[in-house]
């Protein structure tokens, strides 16, 4: 349905088609709403509950994360009030217990007031925060699902299966530049580019008429083969064509 | 290989190789093999087209999966509210002393692997351990010790 | 057996079993649900095959070996029909008594009755056993009267006359409104009225519907769902048919718990036979109406008990929930149509429609019509299943139908609605049992388990406990609960290691209200309920824990100290023996001592001790 519905945001009045997600219709109002996990072109996750806000529909308040929650009738939505200032605070608190070290986790924590952990909270000195974008990039940008998730719980991870290499990886980076903490080590060295966290190291091709390293052969084939392309036309690199 | 291709063909084909039945096909091919093997699990990816990640991380989600062998007996104490009500855990500790295995692992030669599970619905019966499918209520660390020492023996 | 065409079909085999029957022919019961079993039932029931054998008895003596009949606390249970003399603690060496004493002579194995523990008297008959006496079985009615793997055995006791009415005489609007009407609201927890979920699935848009059971019980101390599938699954399925019908679904699953392998056998069963008779599949009792139904087992993850978790295992996938916002009713299994309901809401589907609204509603409150069936465990001296109609006391069913609590002790409380439920103290106990007044006093009904706590029941200990299933639990996809709930864990566990610090519990409340308002599923935002209700009406226990280092109710290992009373030691050297850390010393004939140090808190010693010498303070 294209209709549009009414809805408040902070006060401000707008109207927004039907099945809007919540936070982009604070986009369209201009209102900032935190977030860890969304990222408008992946499908949302909803996990990291920072973009939780108070959503009034007539019968009930409720606390709902603005990426999942989609406008389907007349709201009053509230972003910033002191119950969902507290629960931020709470949730970065946790967040920084987790992954002390992280700068985008200490900047957003500190505008809600919170410098370091709590002192009783059990400390670990991770840096991934399994806001999980960079399997949603992998799976539905990249289309290769080269990474995921694995076990549950607190022993949940990121890995390539089996934390081993994955040779359907591409070594695209798409994941690294995704990364809201860029806790996924990319880069290139001696000929090959890696991966790091996923173990992953890919041979690069060498251009035939300047001698530069300049694309991974995994992604030579992979487009070779989608698009229907001889893997020689990739040969040359784009300085030399 | 770790597996027979035919075997899990036919596993595969009794669920008529839907991505749905996922999970009941790695329940087969783990009561099959006593665990799931690697290979396997890459197989089983390619014949269902389901990528590679997702049965991995179906693998390692559940808890009725293990990516290692199980050992020879497997030793389940239940750890539900009631049985824990009635001293399930301290049973817990005099088992894994009894045959030096922690919680939910398994004996390097294999021979005993050691869980917990929460709750197999026997609550009347409770502190409840389950020796290989065999059923043991009102557990108490001297009959478990006794329990144990049998199956020593009859290993010889 | 033969496809039965239609609904005279059904009715004419009905008649044929039950003219089949002698109701007067002697016929030995025995219990072998999975408890039982694990008292030694299948013994019992080869005995008695093999005694009613060398007796030539075999065409005279109907041996049945049924589903589960309750009083787990006293398996293997016995009843012999037509008297109903009901014999407890059977062991396979009493089959040969029972034999020539009842079958043959008439008379009891007195040794083998009930004893009322207060009176001293013996009772006779099953109704009359305290424990059966106070409840009102519905929907166990049959449990103990048929053999699940017979069904024709549900048929002769008027099994699918519901579903054969519902297809024969009914528009399915008239089913949804009669579920409605009848107030039935989920038995798996939540409480939500079935009818108007059904109303929803019906209306909304989407082809295929699926109907679905969720057996995935995953509370611990909750196995009811067990003993339905176990012991009667022709009543679940045909009130899963019946749903069908009425929302217009052809397609069903039902989604069992890996752990309760005779469930997942005796579902196998059951289907396939409903199948062969017409009951299930194409065209059903020639009504025109196809719908069949599948069994997905679970994996081994409570979280699969969530709606959309169960949901998402059922396609094959890792049982992550995700968001509701529109309801699984709307966008449910493969994004259709979805009508989820517990094992025990579709095993009340059948009455409804045979007996009707009123009928159903006899029983029951005005809130919570019906009946529930709660697993009583724990510290209590009657174990079991027990059916009540909703409205009876906590008291009642702790007291009179639970038998009190053993070994002299006193009620301390019972927790009710498992890890998302809360515990109650004896202040409450004459609250009378429904969804809203459980609510009421900050616990939940949720499946049924009741566990019952005594004096020795640490609730620090508990809430602790409840945590760490939860943590262990959680799928982890959500930051609040995968990092709250462990933190909230580890914080108990300090206090219960005689290490929390002042300010503790603040940050505990502090913590619970951040996961209950902003996590994902119901897992995370009703796991903050056993730590606050423990708070609330035991806050003392835990200010003892950590301002005094003490454990009042003598469990916490760190906080204790096992000690032997010296005037009733008499040196037999039983403890020292059975010592795993060699922490007591003492020469022969000389008074025993343990080593404070060594002590591991184990608890051998105390379990060897025949004269309670040894004492935890």
């Amino acid at each position: 349905m294209a209709d549009l519905v009414k809805i408040t945001i902070n006060g401000k009045e707008l109207s927004v088609p039907y099945d809007t997600p919540l936070i982009e219709a604070c986009k369209q109002a201009r209102v900032h709403v935190p977030t860890l996990c969304y990222n408008e072109n992946v499908k949302a996750y909803g996990v990291c509950r920072i973009c939780s806000v108070e959503v009034n529909d007539g019968r009930r308040t409720r606390i709902v994360p603005a990426c999942v929650y989609t406008v389907r009738s007349e709201i009053t939505v509230e972003t910033d009030t002191d119950r969902i200032r507290r629960y931020r605070a709470t949730l970065l608190n946790l967040q920084l217990a987790r992954c002390p070290d992280e700068k985008v986790i200490q900047d957003l924590a500190a505008e809600y007031g919170v410098t370091e952990p709590h002192p009783r909270l059990r400390k670990e000195d991770k840096h991934c925060i399994l806001c999980g974008l960079c399997v949603r990039t992998c799976a539905e940008v990249v289309g290769v699902s080269a990474i995921g998730f694995e076990g549950r719980g607190r022993e949940r991870k990121v890995t390539p299966p089996f934390d081993a290499e994955n040779p359907i990886c591409i070594a695209c980076g798409a994941c690294a530049y995704v990364c809201p903490t860029q806790c996924i080590e990319f880069g290139e060295k001696d000929g090959k580019r890696y991966l790091k966290r996923w173990h992953r190291e890919v041979d690069m091709l060498v251009c035939d008429k300047c001698g530069k390293y300049w694309l991974p052969d995994a992604v030579a084939y992979v487009y070779a083969k989608k698009m229907g392309l001889d893997p020689a036309s990739f040969t040359t690199c784009p300085d030399c064509r | 290989m770790s597996f027979e291709p035919a075997t899990i063909d036919a596993i595969l084909a009794k669920y008529g190789s839907q991505k749905s039945a996922l999970i009941q096909v790695l329940q087969d091919v783990q009561a099959e093999y006593r665990y799931l093997p690697q290979d396997a699990l890459t197989y089983l990816s390619d014949a269902l087209k389901v990528p590679l990640s997702t049965v991995y991380h179906v693998a390692t989600f559940y808890k009725a999966f293990s990516l290692k062998p199980k050992g020879k007996h497997v030793i389940s104490v239940c750890m539900g509210t009631a049985c824990h009500v009635r001293g399930a855990p301290r049973i817990l500790d005099a088992i894994s002393r009894e045959i030096d295995v922690e919680p939910n692992t398994t004996a390097d030669d294999l021979s005993y692997t050691l869980e917990t599970v929460n709750c197999l619905g026997s609550c009347a019966l409770g502190p409840l351990v389950v020796i290989d499918d065999e059923y043991l209520g009102k557990a108490t660390s001297a009959k478990m010790k006794k329990a144990l020492a049998k199956i020593a023996k009859d290993e010889g | 057996m033969e496809k039965l065409s239609d609904f005279q079909a059904l009715e004419q085999y009905r008649q044929k079993l039950i003219a089949a029957r002698d109701p007067e022919k002697p016929t030995i019961t025995v219990c072998a649900g999975t408890g039982c079993k694990g008292c030694g039932a299948d013994g019992v029931v080869a005995a008695f095959k093999e005694e009613l054998a060398k007796r030539d008895l075999e065409g005279k003596v109907d041996l049945l070996a049924t589903g589960c009949h309750g009083f787990c606390e006293r398996g293997t249970l016995v009843v012999i029909r037509p008297q109903e003399y009901f014999y407890q603690l059977v062991m396979p060496k009493d089959v040969p008594e029972i034999i020539e004493t009842t079958m043959i002579n008439g008379e009891v194995v007195e040794r083998l009755l009930y004893e009322d523990p207060q009176s001293g008297e013996k009772v006779l008959h099953e109704k009359d056993v305290p424990f059966y006496k106070y409840q009102q079985r519905q929907i166990f009615a049959y449990n103990g009267h048929l053999d699940p793997t017979d069904v024709g055995n549900y048929i002769a006791l008027g099994g699918y006359a519901g579903l054969a009415k519902a297809l024969s005489e009914m528009k399915p609007e008239q089913i949804v409104q009669d579920v409605k009407d009848a107030g039935l609201r989920g038995r798996g927890g939540g409480g939500f009225p079935a009818g108007r979920k059904w109303e929803t699935v019906r209306n909304a848009e989407g082809d295929p519907k699926y109907v679905l059971c969720n057996a995935d019980e995953g509370d611990p101390g909750a196995y009811m769902d067990r003993s339905l599938l176990e012991g009667n699954p022709h009543l679940v399925i045909e009130g899963m048919i019946i749903g069908a019908y009425a929302i217009g679904s052809n397609h069903g699953y039902i989604y069992v718990r890996n752990e309760y392998p005779l469930a997942v056998q005796n579902t196998y069963i059951a289907l396939d036979q409903a199948r062969e008779l017409g009951l299930l599949g194409e065209n059903i009792l020639g009504s025109g109406f196809s719908f069949d139904i599948q069994v997905s087992r679970g994996g081994g993850a409570f979280v699969c008990g969530e709606s959309t978790a169960l949901m998402a295992s059922l396609e094959g996938q890792p049982g992550e929930p995700r968001a509701k916002y529109v309801h699984t009713a709307e966008r449910g299994l493969y994004e259709k149509p979805t009508n989820l309901n517990n094992v025990e809401t579709w095993a009340n589907v059948p009455f409804i429609v045979r007996e009707g609204v009123k009928k159903y509603r006899a029983v029951g409150t005005e809130g919570s019509p019906g009946t529930k069936i709660f697993s009583l465990v724990g510290k209590i001296n009657n174990t079991g299943l027990v059916e009540v109609p909703m409205g009876i006391t906590l008291r009642e069913i702790v007291e009179d139908i639970g038998g009190g609590i053993p070994n002299g002790k006193k009620f301390k409380a019972v927790q009710t609605g498992g890890p998302s439920g809360g515990c109650i103290p004896a202040e409450h106990l004459d609250l009378p049992v429904d969804f809203d007044k459980l609510y009421e006093v900050g616990s939940m009904m949720g499946s049924g388990g009741m566990i019952v706590m005594d004096e020795n029941t640490c609730m620090v200990d508990i809430a602790r406990y409840f945590t760490e299933f939860l943590s262990e639990e959680s799928c982890g996809k959500c930051a609040p609960c995968r990092e709250g709930v462990a933190q909230m864990r580890d914080l108990l566990t300090d206090i219960c290691d005689g290490k929390g610090q002042e300010g503790d519990l603040e940050l505990i409340e502090d913590l619970a209200e951040t996961i209950a308002a902003t996590s994902l599923c119901a897992l995370g935002q009703t796991a903050p309920n056993p730590v606050l209700t423990t708070i609330k009406y035991f806050r003392d226990e835990y200010e003892a824990h950590i301002k005094e280092q003490r454990c009042p109710a003598g469990v916490c290992p760190a906080l204790i100290t096992y000690r032997i009373v010296e005037d009733k030691c008499t040196a037999c050297g039983v403890c020292k023996r059975v010592c795993p850390s060699d922490a007591i010393e003492g020469a022969k004939k000389e008074i025993h001592k343990i080593i404070v140090d060594k002590c591991i808190k184990c608890g051998a010693c105390i379990e060897a001790c025949k004269f309670d010498a040894i004492v935890k303070e």
